[in-house]
């Protein structure tokens, strides 16, 4: 599995805890009780992920190898960057609407639902663009010695973070209640 | 690596049907193979024949260096092939735990390690198979495969109709069993975007018949291939 592999597969993650989050809000929308420990856990994943493993990766490396092997990919590039920085800026709004919703027992869920789903489809649109056009391009442009020289820097910069969203995301794999996760059925 | 698996012009079905025709490959110790193809092109029948449960009409089924193609399926699970169904078929009456200790086998697979990668199951030990969710039964069908301590595990369609955190956390498992390195895997899966990226081998069926058999990383990086022998386009699918 190289880099751009990893990357697809943060991606999968991603869109697969957005996915359970819509579901979550759903549920409480149609008057199930918040399991705040979970919610928090999966609040945690969302903001913390992109920002702590995947987006400065993406900056550091991808981004700046990919402007060099092939101009045309620059105006992409800044794009993309952009929206990482669009979303570092969402994230405060995400965490102080969950902060209110949660510390006034419940009050406030309209505003945090409406957050957290603008966030999610921010989320989901970059994703898809990553998708549908940064990383076939990558896969055209990249020599096999850039992509082992990605893999070498992907390895050395996120082994420990990765290491810790893996297990944060196991936990929210069980906790999660069924059919979204392993967990118990939803109350 | 030394080669645990070799098929050489198998053919292969059930009763007179042939539905496996031609079919040559071998796979190393360690090793996982992606088996690909369209609905009803022959992959389930391939595990069965792996496994005994279809007819062998000709063709060598060579196994850890012996000649399986006679032997029945009980003796080739216990020369080390797993098998996960695609119907999960875990036994409803028995617990949880029950389900995996019946069928253990010595060896590096121990419940304990089986509880590890599957923390849900031990919280759920006590339970029967009948009253566990579609995912949690997915997982008991892998743990008691695993608990065969088996050199090759066959997984078919794993991941059909689960939701996309239980079919993450599956791929994790998977990946961290093969990179393990302890076993070879064959899986078969409808998603090639899902399981390439993990197999160090792809073999694509169309008609009961091989039109790729090769690296996994060269089949992921050709999607107009995959387009035609699949029919799906081998991207993410980003609907939320």
């Amino acid at each position: 599995m190289n880099t751009l592999d990893t990357i697809h597969e943060e991606h999968a993650t991603m869109l697969a805890i957005y996915q359970a989050l819509g579901h979550l809000l759903d549920e409480i929308k149609a008057g199930a009780t918040p399991d705040w420990k979970l919610l928090a856990t999966l609040l945690d994943y969302v903001l913390r992920e992109p920002e702590e493993l995947h987006h400065p990766r993406e900056d550091r490396y991808l981004f700046p190898m990919l402007s060099e092997r092939e101009p045309a990919s620059r105006a992409l590039v800044e794009r993309l960057s952009s929206q990482h920085d669009e979303g570092r800026e969402q994230m405060g709004a995400l965490a102080a609407a969950f902060i209110r919703y949660q510390s006034r027992g419940g009050e406030g869920f309209e505003t945090f639902e409406r957050t957290a789903r603008r966030y999610a489809e921010a989320a989901v649109a970059h994703i898809a663009l990553e998708e549908h056009d940064l990383l076939p391009l990558a896969r055209k442009v990249l020599t096999a010695t850039d992509l082992a020289e990605l893999d070498r820097l992907y390895r050395e910069d996120g082994a420990q973070p990765a290491g810790e969203f893996r297990e944060l995301f196991k936990k929210l794999a069980h906790r999660l209640p069924s059919p979204y996760g392993f967990g118990g059925r939803p109350r | 690596m030394s080669e645990l698996l070799k098929l050489t012009g198998v053919r292969s079905g059930y009763g007179d049907a042939v539905v496996i025709d031609d079919m040559s490959f071998s796979l190393d110790e360690g090793e996982c193979l992606a088996l690909l193809g369209r609905n009803g092109v022959g992959k389930t029948t391939l595990l069965a024949t792996l496994i005994g449960a279809a007819d062998l009409h000709a063709g060598e089924l060579v196994f850890r260096g012996r000649d399986i193609a006679r032997v029945r399926s009980q003796r080739r699970a216990q020369l080390g092939i797993g098998w996960v169904p695609q119907e999960r078929d875990v036994f409803p009456s028995l617990t949880v735990e029950e389900n995996l200790t019946v069928v253990a086998v010595d060896g590096p697979w121990t419940l304990r390690r089986v509880y590890d990668i599957f923390p849900r199951l031990e919280e759920r030990r006590q339970n029967l198979g009948n009253q566990l969710s579609g995912g949690e039964q997915q997982m008991l069908s892998m743990g008691r495969a695993l608990m065969l301590n088996p050199k090759l595990l066959l997984l078919d369609e794993p991941l059909e109709g689960l939701a996309p955190i239980i079919v993450q956390e599956l791929l994790n498992v998977i990946r961290s069993l093969v990179a393990d390195g302890g076993m070879s895997v064959v899986l078969v899966e409808q998603h090639a975007n899902k399981i390439l990226p993990l197999a160090h081998r792809a073999l694509v069926l169309e008609r009961g018949r091989t039109v790729y058999w090769g690296a996994a990383g060269t089949l992921r990086d050709e999607p107009e291939r995959l387009e035609r022998w699949l029919g799906v386009r081998n991207h993410q699918d980003v609907r939320p």
